[in-house]
């Protein structure tokens, strides 16, 4: 049986566009699974993750558009690429409800400097994790390779 | 007694300080986020002394004429290694092995405990070993203090014998200075003649196994077999403590929460295509950094300045790869595998080129 963690990784590599090996590799995806659980209603996330585990019958297009579960993926991508949880939209919460830690919020520290955002650029998290001095000078791997 | 010896044994040293970095990197790196902050500074304050040994070993053959080399198969480090004594670096997780490993090479006297406990991670896997040439220079058997002291006692040998400009005659451009090496365990001594060339080494062996009846070094820092004991022990030195039981504050060690990295892995051993490409990305940079800092050692210092980029290029690599579970390992993570795979030669996705 597929654990709840391979579900969400599977579902985060359509999302990003990156690896399984990527993701595992930001060492957050406990973490985020477990900011999933904070944010949404009991029993809301294994629903996502069932839902999810139907691509790719049931394609991103579809579940982006979708009035429950387009935020949160959209919120899920945004975790990927920032480290941080965007308060879910108001419309959303009027149906399904308010939880204290649905606000707009960096996870970690750690969080921060895992953001794929600084990954897809071939640069570094602002304040940490530097890449030494004249390494503008250097084109990012990809661009190299 | 001759200057061809000196550099024989001085091109080992260089070799014999970077063959010491890349398990202090593992054990560094394995350490899980927000966890073993006290373990996390005593290695990272480790690794960058090591660096400066192996910058100052350098300096010392250039001023004698010699050539450092670190790049290349036959130059670069293999693992698991054999070190002078029969000590045996391995790629380990941070672990009471690898503590019990490290306390070794800083204190050769130092006689392991074989049955460290080993919650972490592991049976050593050694399918093969690599022999220093420290190892294979030393005319008999030798540990790392005595063959430091071969090369000082050989330094004054030589210089009384043939004079010191004979014997320093290197070109002092390929010295490498403050300007070029910085915030790494110190400031390197330039190299110029028998007192610099003395301090250089005095240095390396300071840091490390200090002085067993005290020890602090020159600069007030704890050797580094003083600060892995206190790693061993969960408590740090106070200035009052007897040698070899420190009695201070725990040390927050915590061997749980580690990345539990396979012992001496292999890019081979990686089945998923998407991890054996991270590794091989991991071998490139780790190669390219080892070919900027030979270039560093011949004539080039400010090759080290992108070295810096490409050492950091490598640590976010290792991180990569130690976040991520080996399916067929029994929960091992998988890990950097320091294998030279310079990306010239090699294409991602292949490892045609990682025979030992």
């Amino acid at each position: 049986m597929t654990s709840r963690r391979d579900l969400f990784i599977d579902l985060s590599v359509e999302l990003t566009g990156y690896s399984r090996v990527q993701l595992l590799g930001t060492g957050m995806s406990e973490r985020y699974l477990q900011a999933l659980d904070e944010v949404l209603p009991d029993g809301m996330v294994d629903e996502f993750l069932a839902t999810s585990a139907a691509l790719p019958t049931m394609t991103i297009d579809a579940i982006l558009r979708s009035e429950t579960w387009g935020p949160v993926t959209r919120n899920i991508m945004i975790l990927w690429y920032c480290g941080r949880w965007t308060a879910l939209p108001d419309s959303w919460r009027a149906v399904h409800g308010t939880r204290p830690a649905d606000s707009n919020h960096v996870i970690s520290a750690d969080s921060y400097q895992a953001g794929l955002q600084w990954v897809a650029a071939g640069a570094h998290p602002a304040g940490a994790r530097q890449q030494g001095f004249g390494a503008w000078t250097v084109a990012p791997e990809e661009a190299a390779s | 007694m001759t200057a061809a010896r000196l550099k024989e044994l001085l091109a080992a040293a260089v070799k014999l300080e970077l063959a010491t970095i890349p398990p202090y990197l593992c054990a560094l790196y394995s350490i899980r986020p927000g966890s073993n902050q006290q373990a996390t500074l005593v290695l990272r304050s480790v690794v960058v002394e090591e660096m400066l040994h192996m910058v100052l070993a350098a300096n010392v053959l250039n001023a004698i004429g010699g050539r450092p080399q670190v790049a290349g198969r036959e130059h670069a480090p293999h693992y698991p290694h054999e070190l002078p004594d029969g000590v045996i670096l391995d790629l380990l997780p941070f672990s009471p092995a690898a503590i019990e490993s490290f306390l070794q090479v800083e204190n050769p006297q130092y006689l392991p405990t074989l049955t460290a406990p080993d919650s972490a991670a592991l049976q050593v896997r050694r399918p093969e070993l690599h022999t220093s040439h420290a190892v294979a220079v030393s005319e008999r058997p030798t540990t790392i203090g005595a063959f430091y002291q071969e090369i000082t006692e050989t330094l004054k040998a030589v210089a009384a014998d043939i004079g010191e400009p004979a014997l320093f005659c290197g070109d002092p451009a390929r010295q490498i200075g403050a300007e070029f090496y910085y915030a790494g365990g110190g400031s390197p001594t330039r190299v110029t003649d028998l007192e610099s060339a003395c301090r250089a080494l005095d240095e390396v062996v300071d840091q490390g196994e200090g002085d067993i009846l005290s020890p602090y070094d020159a600069d007030g820092d704890l050797a580094h077999y003083f600060r892995f004991q206190q790693l061993k022990y969960n408590r740090s030195y106070l200035a009052a403590d007897e040698i070899g039981t420190p009695t201070g504050p725990a040390m927050g060690v915590d061997f749980k929460t580690v990345y539990p990295m396979l012992a001496n892995p292999r890019t081979a051993e990686y089945d998923d295509p998407d991890l054996k490409a991270a590794s091989v990305r991991a071998n490139h940079s780790w190669s390219q950094l080892l070919q900027q800092l030979d270039a560093a050692f011949d004539g080039r210092p400010d090759a080290l300045l992108p070295a810096v980029h490409t050492m950091f290029r490598l640590r976010d690599a290792m991180l990569v790869l130690l976040a991520n579970p080996l399916p067929d390992h029994h929960g091992r993570h998988a890990g950097p595998t320091f294998e030279w795979q310079p990306f010239t030669t090699a294409k991602a996705g292949t490892n045609h080129d990682l025979s030992p």
